[in-house]
Parts: C-alpha cells; sequence; structure tokens
C-alpha cells in the first residue's frame, strides 16, 4: 500500500502552526496592552474577562496544536484570572507584575516553538509557582475574611449518571481536534463508557474520509457539575451539539445548574464574593475578539495573507501600470478620431489600472497604533527602574503607513522613547522643585502631510543644554562653534558616539543611539529633525515617505534625459525673467516674490550636456523640502506621471541625488530626484 | 479465520490512518476492492492485517469501520487481525468496539 506523504503532511501542520503562532502573538499583545492600562483599585470587568479569554485562548490553542508546555503556565495564570474575575481574589498590584511576567513566559515559550529560542525552564517554574502562591495566599486571606459573614456553600457530593451526545461539525477531523483527549478527559470526571455511532454514511465510493459522519453516546458515572464537562468541549463543540441527560441522580446535595442556566448577577457584594463566574457566560461568544476556535462556516471580517504575497501582487500591478504607460505612449501617434475607440479605452484602461493600484497598494498599509502598543509596556517598565512618574500619550494611532515601514520604524522610535525617559524627563523632585507637575509627559504622535507620515515623540522635561552638547562636542573632537545655530546643535547628537548622558545605564546613554536613529530613517528615505526648549522639553520629528513602492512625479527633460521630482516637493514652475536671477556670495539665486532661492542645475548636478544652460532659457521648479525651498533648472516640464519606484542600489549602484529609478511608458529608464539630498548637494 | 481463507484475500493495512494520511489510504483500499469483485464471499474471508498501522485517530476509525460495512454489505464476513495493543486501545476509548466486537474477539487468536 501507499506510504504516507510526511512532506506534505510537514507542510500542512507548518501552516497550520503559524496560524497558531500569530493567534497566540495577538492574544500575548492584547494582554500587554490591557495589563499594562489596568487599574487596580478600580479593575475593568469587561478587561479583565478580555484576559481571562486570551489566556484560555492561547491554552486551548496550544493543546490543540500539541505544544503541551505552553498550557502550563497558561492554565496557572487562567486560574489566577479566573479568581479574580469571579471576585474571589482582588486584583493587586503586584498581581499585574506577575501577570505580565507569565505573559513574558508564555511569549518566550512561544518564540521557543516558532523561532527556536532558548528557553528558560527556571523561569517557567518559577512563574507557575508564583501564580500558584497567589491564589493560596489570598484564598487563605479571603476566607479568613469572609467566612464569619458568608455561609459556604454546601459540597455537592452524590453522583449522577449521565448521557452526554455528542454530535460534531462534519469538519472536526479537518480541524486536527483530538478527540482521543477529549475523551481521556471526559474519562478523568468518572466512570466512562463510549460508544461510537455512524447512523448515515454515503456508499464506500462516495465516502470522503476526512468529513465525519459519527456521533458519539457517553455514559459517565460523575460527581462533576455539567460545567465541568462543558469546560472540555468548548473548543469543539457548539451548545446545540451536547446534549446532557441526567439519568439516575443519587444524594445530590446542591443540584447542579441547568446546563442553559447562565449565572444571575449576583444582588450582593457577599453574593459576588462566593458566585465565580462561569466560562461559558463569559466565552460564549466565540467570535468575539480573543476567542479561539471559530468554526469555518462562520463569516470572518479579514483574512491573512502572506506579505511576499502582497508585494508579488504589488510588483505585477506595478508592472501593468508600466506597460498602460507604454500603450498609452504608442497610441498618442494615432490619429483621435480615426481611433477614437482605442483612445477612450485606453483611457478607461489608465483609470482602471491606476484605481486598481491604489487597492493594492492600500493592502500593505497598516495603522501605526501596532508599534505604539509596545510603547505602554516599555514605559511602565522603565519608569518604575528609574524612579520617574510618567504619563504616556499617542496621537492618531490610526495613521496607516507601509508595512515595511512599519517594521523598520519600530526600533528608531524605541531608542527615541527610552532617550525621553532617561534623558529627558527629570525626577518627580527635580520637576516640582522646577514647579512642574511632578508626572512628565512623553507624547507620540502620528499624522499624514502630505505624502509623508511625519512622528513626533515629544516629552515635557528639561529640554536639550547647549552648552553640555557643545561641550561633549569639542570633547569628542566634533566640529561645533559657539556661532552654530540652535538648530545646528541638536543636530550634534546624532553623530556617531554622541552622548550627553553623565553615566552609561543600560537604559540608554551608550551614545550608540541618536546616530542609529539616525541611519535607521534615512535608510527609510525619511528625516530626523529636532527642537527643544530648555524647561520646555525636546521634540524629535521623524519624516516617512507614505510609502516606498509608488510616488507621484513631474517628468522633467535635462538634456537628452529624464528625471521625476516627487509632486509632493513641488510648489510651482516657471520661467525666470533675467533680472530675476541675481549672484549673492557667488551663488545663483532666483528673486521669486520676495524670496532669494538658491538655484540648482540639474545639467550641473548630474554632468549632462544641454543646450539650456542659463536659468532664463529654461524653466525652474520650485521646490520645498520641510520648509528649505530651492530652485531647480531643468530645460523642459513633460508630464505628470505616478511611477514605480524602483531600488537603483540593488540594480545598478547609488546615485547621490536621487531616490530611485522608474520605468516610463516609452521604457527608458528615469531617475526619481530626491530632492532633500539635491539640497546637500549644492 | 478460517481454516481455507486464501493468503490473496488478506488486506494489510500499513502507514498514516490519521487525518494527515488518511486520504491516501482510499486508492488502494479501492484496488483491494477491486480484486475482490470476482470473488464469491461464500468462499472466501478477507482478512484484514493492521499490523503495519503506523498512525491512526477517529478519522482513521471511521474509514476502517466504513471499510468492513461495505465488506459485509458485499456479503464477506470479513476479519481484524494483528491488532496492535496500542491501536486495539484507540478503537476502545474513540467508542468503535461495539463495530468490531466479533471480529476483535476472532482477532485475538491473531494478536
Amino acid at each position: 500500500m501507499t506510504t504516507p506523504d510526511h512532506h506534505n503532511t510537514s507542510i500542512d501542520l507548518d501552516r497550520f502552526n503559524a496560524v497558531f503562532f500569530e493567534e497566540c502573538a495577538e492574544h500575548l499583545a492584547d494582554m500587554e496592552h490591557i495589563l499594562v492600562a489596568l487599574d487596580p483599585a478600580h479593575p475593568d470587568g469587561e478587561e479583565l474577562n478580555a484576559l481571562f479569554r486570551a489566556a484560555h485562548s492561547i491554552k486551548g490553542g496550544a493543546g490543540i496544536f500539541g505544544f503541551r508546555d505552553l498550557t502550563v503556565v497558561t492554565h496557572e495564570l487562567e486560574s489566577l484570572l479566573d479568581k479574580v474575575r469571579g471576585n474571589e481574589l482582588g486584583l493587586t498590584a503586584t498581581m499585574i507584575d506577575l501577570f505580565l511576567e507569565a505573559r513574558d513566559a508564555i511569549a518566550m515559550q512561544l518564540a521557543g516553538h516558532r523561532d527556536g529560542a532558548a528557553v528558560d525552564q527556571g523561569v517557567i517554574e518559577d512563574i507557575c509557582r508564583r501564580l500558584r502562591d497567589q491564589i493560596e495566599t489570598n484564598a487563605a486571606a479571603a476566607e479568613a475574611s469572609t467566612s464569619s459573614h458568608v455561609p459556604s456553600a454546601e459540597p455537592m457530593t452524590g453522583f449522577r449518571r449521565l448521557e452526554i451526545v455528542f454530535s460534531p461539525d462534519n469538519d472536526i477531523f479537518q480541524r486536527g481536534v483530538r478527540l482521543e483527549n477529549l475523551f481521556n478527559e471526559l474519562a478523568q470526571l468518572g466512570d466512562l463508557s463510549v460508544k461510537a455511532e455512524i447512523p448515515e454514511a454515503p456508499p464506500f465510493e462516495a465516502f470522503d474520509p476526512e468529513v465525519c459522519h459519527a456521533r458519539w453516546i457517553f455514559a459517565l458515572d460523575t460527581a462533576a457539575a455539567d460545567e465541568e464537562i462543558w469546560d472540555i468541549f468548548e473548543f469543539v463543540a457548539e451548545r446545540e451539539q451536547l446534549t446532557i441527560i441526567t439519568r439516575d441522580e443519587q444524594a445530590t446535595a446542591a443540584p447542579s445548574p441547568a446546563r442553559e442556566d447562565i449565572p444571575a448577577p449576583a444582588s450582593t457584594p457577599a453574593e459576588a464574593a462566593i458566585a465565580p463566574m462561569g466560562r461559558r457566560a463569559y466565552d460564549r461568544d466565540e467570535t468575539a475578539p480573543g476567542a479561539f476556535g471559530r468554526r469555518g462556516g462562520e463569516a470572518e471580517s479579514s483574512i491573512r495573507v502572506g506579505v511576499t504575497k502582497v508585494d508579488q501582487l504589488i510588483n505585477q500591478v506595478g508592472e501593468l501600470v508600466i506597460t498602460q504607460s507604454m500603450l498609452s505612449q504608442m497610441a498618442a501617434v494615432l490619429d483621435p478620431v480615426l481611433f477614437e475607440n482605442i483612445h477612450r479605452g485606453l483611457l478607461q484602461l489608465e483609470r482602471n489600472t491606476r484605481d486598481l493600484q491604489q487597492s493594492v497598494m492600500s493592502i500593505r498599509l497598516v495603522p501605526i497604533s501596532i508599534v505604539f502598543s509596545r510603547f505602554p509596556r516599555l514605559v511602565r517598565d522603565l519608569a518604575a527602574k528609574l524612579g520617574k512618574q510618567v504619563d504616556l500619550k499617542t496621537v492618531g494611532e490610526a495613521t496607516e503607513l507601509d508595512k515595511g515601514l512599519i517594521e523598520k520604524v519600530a526600533d528608531p522610535l524605541t531608542h527615541l522613547v527610552r532617550n525621553c525617559l532617561d534623558h529627558g524627563l527629570e525626577s518627580p523632585e527635580a520637576r516640582m522643585a522646577a514647579g512642574k507637575d511632578p508626572v512628565g509627559t512623553i507624547t507620540l504622535r502620528a499624522s499624514q502631510v502630505g505624502g509623508r507620515i511625519v512622528i513626533d515623540v515629544m516629552d515635557d522635561g528639561a529640554g536639550l543644554s547647549r552648552e553640555k552638547i557643545l561641550r561633549k562636542a569639542a570633547e569628542r573632537g566634533i566640529p561645533a562653534s559657539d556661532a552654530m545655530t540652535d538648530e545646528e546643535v541638536w543636530q550634534l547628537i546624532f553623530a556617531p558616539g554622541f552622548s550627553t548622558a553623565e553615566t552609561v545605564t543600560d537604559i540608554s546613554g551608550r551614545g550608540v543611539g541618536m546616530d542609529v536613529v539616525l541611519r535607521n530613517v534615512q535608510a527609510l528615505s525619511g528625516r530626523v529633525q529636532v527642537s527643544s526648549e530648555p524647561g520646555a522639553g525636546t521634540r524629535v520629528t521623524i519624516s516617512l515617505p507614505l510609502t516606498l513602492a509608488i510616488l507621484d512625479g513631474l517628468s522633467v527633460a535635462v538634456g537628452g534625459e529624464k528625471f521625476i521630482i516627487p509632486l509632493n516637493a513641488i510648489i510651482e514652475s516657471l520661467q525666470p525673467k533675467p533680472e530675476e536671477i541675481k549672484s549673492v556670495n557667488g551663488r545663483t539665486v532666483v528673486h521669486v516674490r520676495g524670496e532669494y532661492l538658491p538655484l540648482l542645475p540639474l545639467h550641473q548636478l548630474f554632468n549632462l550636456e544641454t543646450a539650456v544652460t542659463r536659468a532664463e532659457e529654461g524653466i525652474v521648479v520650485l521646490v520645498d523640502v520641510e520648509g528649505e525651498k530651492a530652485a531647480l533648472l531643468v530645460d523642459a516640464l513633460l508630464d505628470e506621471h505616478q511611477v514605480v519606484i524602483k531600488s537603483l542600489e540593488a540594480n545598478y549602484r547609488k546615485v547621490e541625488g536621487t531616490a530611485g529609478a522608474t520605468i516610463l511608458g516609452d521604457g527608458r529608464v528615469a531617475l526619481i530626484l530626491d530632492v532633500h539630498a539635491l539640497l546637500r548637494m549644492r | 479465520m478460517p481454516e481455507n481463507a486464501s493468503a490473496n484475500l488478506t488486506i494489510r493495512l500499513n502507514g498514516d490512518w490519521s487525518m494527515t494520511g488518511v486520504t491516501q489510504q482510499l486508492l488502494p483500499l479501492t484496488e483491494h476492492l477491486a480484486a475482490l469483485s470476482g470473488v464469491h464471499p461464500q468462499q472466501a474471508q478477507p482478512v484484514i492485517d493492521l499490523t503495519e498501522v503506523a498512525l491512526f485517530d477517529a478519522c482513521g476509525c471511521q474509514l476502517l469501520t466504513i471499510l468492513l460495512r461495505h465488506l459485509r454489505l458485499l456479503g464477506f464476513a470479513p476479519v481484524l487481525t494483528n491488532i496492535p495493543a496500542e491501536l486495539r486501545g484507540s478503537i476502545e476509548l474513540l467508542g468503535f468496539g461495539h463495530e468490531f466486537e466479533t471480529m476483535l474477539d476472532i482477532a485475538k487468536g491473531h494478536a
């Protein structure tokens, strides 16, 4: 007979595992987000439920996918959370810290399975022990405080004979559910016998072995409550797929609630203290965020697609845009009357192609909240370590930018936030002495300005010290002078190895932060600006392109070459009169409406032969990059394009003053100008 | 197993009889059934040998049940043989023991 294809099986399992890992990471992120914001004095019930669901979902998924070690910490975590949300135990700040540590331990185990990272079993055992200790210590305290007020519930001592009918979905095998594990768990509740029935099955010739036609009937002698049985099946069965019938009841002191019963809200605090909420009451809605085990038939509002597939799609659409552009150019020579239909069709094709391109590009855009969400925990932990009080504010979290940029901007932002905490914000005592609120504020703000995303990292700390920076620069041999403007002095902090920190800490102060920030941001075609006011704080502004893949530009001719100038940098274009061209300090400037703008002849910058060498003979394109203006001299303006950016470095080499290249409709390559870099070249 | 059971009626199952490999068992099973098409049920007894089954779960259990039902529908009286202890445990745990009851009893002599 055949040998199973283990290779395919392994690929399939890898795919399922990858989905579990992703979901697990999302649950962990949710947990951290909630825990950091949780107020131990006034915990929000819904947030506690969400925490429980997240832990429970990780445990359930880990069990189903066979990651047994992941269920260990989650089980202890879930047990403690269950008691807290059921008001059996009061939430404390220590518990929140412990929950965060448990979350980190689970993340470590997850990384172990996903990335092969090392897992410290000592940490796992320690966290489990501390979680158990919390339950025992607090339970003893709670019992001591409530025993005089609350009558204890009578324990259930009687056995019942139950008949349980389990009629699963017919895709239960395909969902990878291990029924043996379920039945073993059920057997632990009492004396169990199992009978499988296949009442209706298609003939062998038409039989699909992956479709489940069976149902199971269990006879169980048990003292367990129905809820315990529901818990075993909760990830695999809907309520209507499991029927529990009591066949015989003996010496039952306290009858269990009917299975449809949901615990009624406690009417008094004392009742609340003894009435833990049933899991199913909270987890009934499996479509809720954080719920696990959604059924395949249910509507999904989103699907997971690999980034490489999206990038492939973007590249293909990019090629389509180029082809469409070539067709338009070829058709331009055709008589508009004789070939009216072709022209109309090509116009329609152009519109559709652009719409398609925008739609495809939007797939790659993700909200910056993905990055911002990591900072509450970071700020909380660092503030505690540094003895500072900090309020973190985030603004514009819904601002979207390219997924590739999101991943790469996370590290620079982390450096900046750490710097704010370590160097920017003063201690509470120093702030009070300066007449400020002892609680400092760090603000992360994202917004879209034109074709760029601007991210501000601001603090209301002491601000940068001009004197200290100049002194340190002199000590390190970095060229600097007292005559420098504040803006120029602030730029010194980006010099490699520069740091004004008095002591080196593990948080920052090694002088390897800001130069790395600048390099990383520049690698994304971004810019960094700093502004600071003594006593009022510092603002670092990162400006990034909206996307790295397409650009709206104006094509211009210089000699025999064509260049693309990004539209978002262009103010206007004009043909200057001879009297508007001046020479100031040996440099040519153009006088436009009271402003003198430096003239940058592109033919000189790129060493091109052209007949147009004087400004009054050509066209000047006025550009503005973050407040810095200039006039680019070109031979002629050609057309407006949406161009697909191709990397020059990957295909040729870095060309100074350019941000890449594109293929035009006629098949020729045009360089895309990096206006900011051009301003530095003059 | 009857003394006159022909060796060429032995159906040897092997490999993955769990969710991950069960579909690959269909083709060989179909070939075995085709080989039985010319055999009179009264003259032969299919012997299903489970020695080489490596993986087995509820999905495989269901397929085995359907196979045996189909053979009985064709008039054969199949028996199971060489059932590994672990596999027998799975069959009992999953509640399919009653489907193979008589066959399991017979199989005890062969296991």
